[in-house]
């Protein structure tokens, strides 16, 4: 059985929001899945709950995906972080890598979230 | 008007093709269905209305459009007769959704979609050059095909120079559900321009 994790789902497309959120529940149906539209609630959210991952896009209005990635990154180390994006210029894979992020390439597929989040609990 | 040699010809249709395959695959993905794709064609033109994408010029259209902004600059966009959208968009979802939500969900869905369609056009075309391309957001347009892009918008009076238009096209079509539409991307003259020059350095260091 695995554990209940909590995840924070950082994207400023509802519809994106809506499709990661169907995914995960439905593959862990108790797990917490939060959204946040922009790199500021996003911020607030996860100080006030600590998250076990959060997914977050790149390209969003405000802070871009990177920048929220890093700092997040800093204050939560022990959080699985995800640049979940459509650009998929290496440049931006290589600064997710960078900043201690992993690379997931949109369109997010059941397939494609659960086996990165079933990857990660294996290895917790 | 812009002279390509042949080969910088078929390089530009195979960039295309490497970054609207991607894209294929990607929507591929997003519908659980496959995507066919048409032969890109090249025009120059120097309105948009002299395109013959006009051939319809009272259809109205949903578009998704993304500037990028790079060594070269332009306008990309992703194009679907506006009566199919909401059947792409219930492909889309997974879930199965009320059709009020549906219809609330149309354009969030579209520019998701646009999205994903055009970075990863750009984004591998951008790969193959080694220049990264930056991406705007998208906005989310529904009009008729004649009013896609302004003409007038696109003269610029400083010069008095008409713009020269490259018009790449490249159809996509999803049988299963009889869905179609087009990439578009639009380039001035200076891009043109540098992106031949990207293309025919592309082509020496490849071909040593």
């Amino acid at each position: 059985m695995s554990q209940k994790r909590s995840v924070l789902l950082v994207d400023d497309s509802k519809f994106a929001r809506l499709l990661v959120k169907a995914f995960i529940t439905s593959n862990f149906a108790d797990w917490r899945v939060d959204e946040a539209e922009e790199a500021g609630k996003a911020q607030a959210m996860a100080a006030k709950h600590a998250y076990d991952y959060l997914v977050i896009d790149f390209n969003m209005p405000g802070m871009n995906g990177l920048e929220l990635g890093e700092k997040l990154r800093a204050a939560y180390p022990d959080a699985a972080i995800a640049l979940l994006t459509a650009n998929i210029q290496k440049e931006i894979q290589n600064k997710a890598n960078g900043l201690g992020m992993d690379f997931l390439a949109k369109p997010p597929t059941e397939e494609k979230i659960c086996d990165y989040l079933k990857g990660k609990e294996a290895g917790r | 008007m812009i002279d390509l040699s042949e080969l910088e010809h078929d390089t530009i249709s195979e960039l295309i093709n490497i970054g609207v395959g991607r894209a294929a695959a990607s929507l591929s993905e997003m519908v659980d269905q496959p995507v066919e794709l048409t032969v890109p064609t090249i025009t120059f033109v120097e309105r948009f209305s002299d395109s013959n994408l006009t051939s319809s010029p009272e259809e109205v259209v949903s578009a998704v459009s993304q500037t990028f902004d790079g060594p070269f600059k332009g306008e990309a966009m992703l194009v679907f007769p506006e009566k199919r959208s909401l059947e792409l968009v219930r492909r889309l979802l997974k879930v199965d959704v009320p059709l009020d939500t549906l219809t609330d969900l149309e354009q969030e869905a579209l520019m998701e979609v646009g999205n994903i369609i055009l970075n990863a056009c750009l984004g591998s075309i951008a790969n193959v050059l080694g220049e990264p391309i930056n991406c705007s957001m998208p906005t989310f347009r529904k009009r008729e095909t004649k009013a896609l892009l302004n003409d007038e918008a696109a003269f610029d009076t400083t010069s008095g120079k008409m713009p020269v238009l490259m018009i790449l096209h490249v159809q996509f079509m999803l049988r299963q559900n009889d869905i179609d539409g087009y990439v578009l991307f639009v380039m001035d003259l200076d891009s043109i321009q540098t992106l031949k020059e990207l293309v025919r350095r592309f082509l020496e260091n490849s071909l040593g």
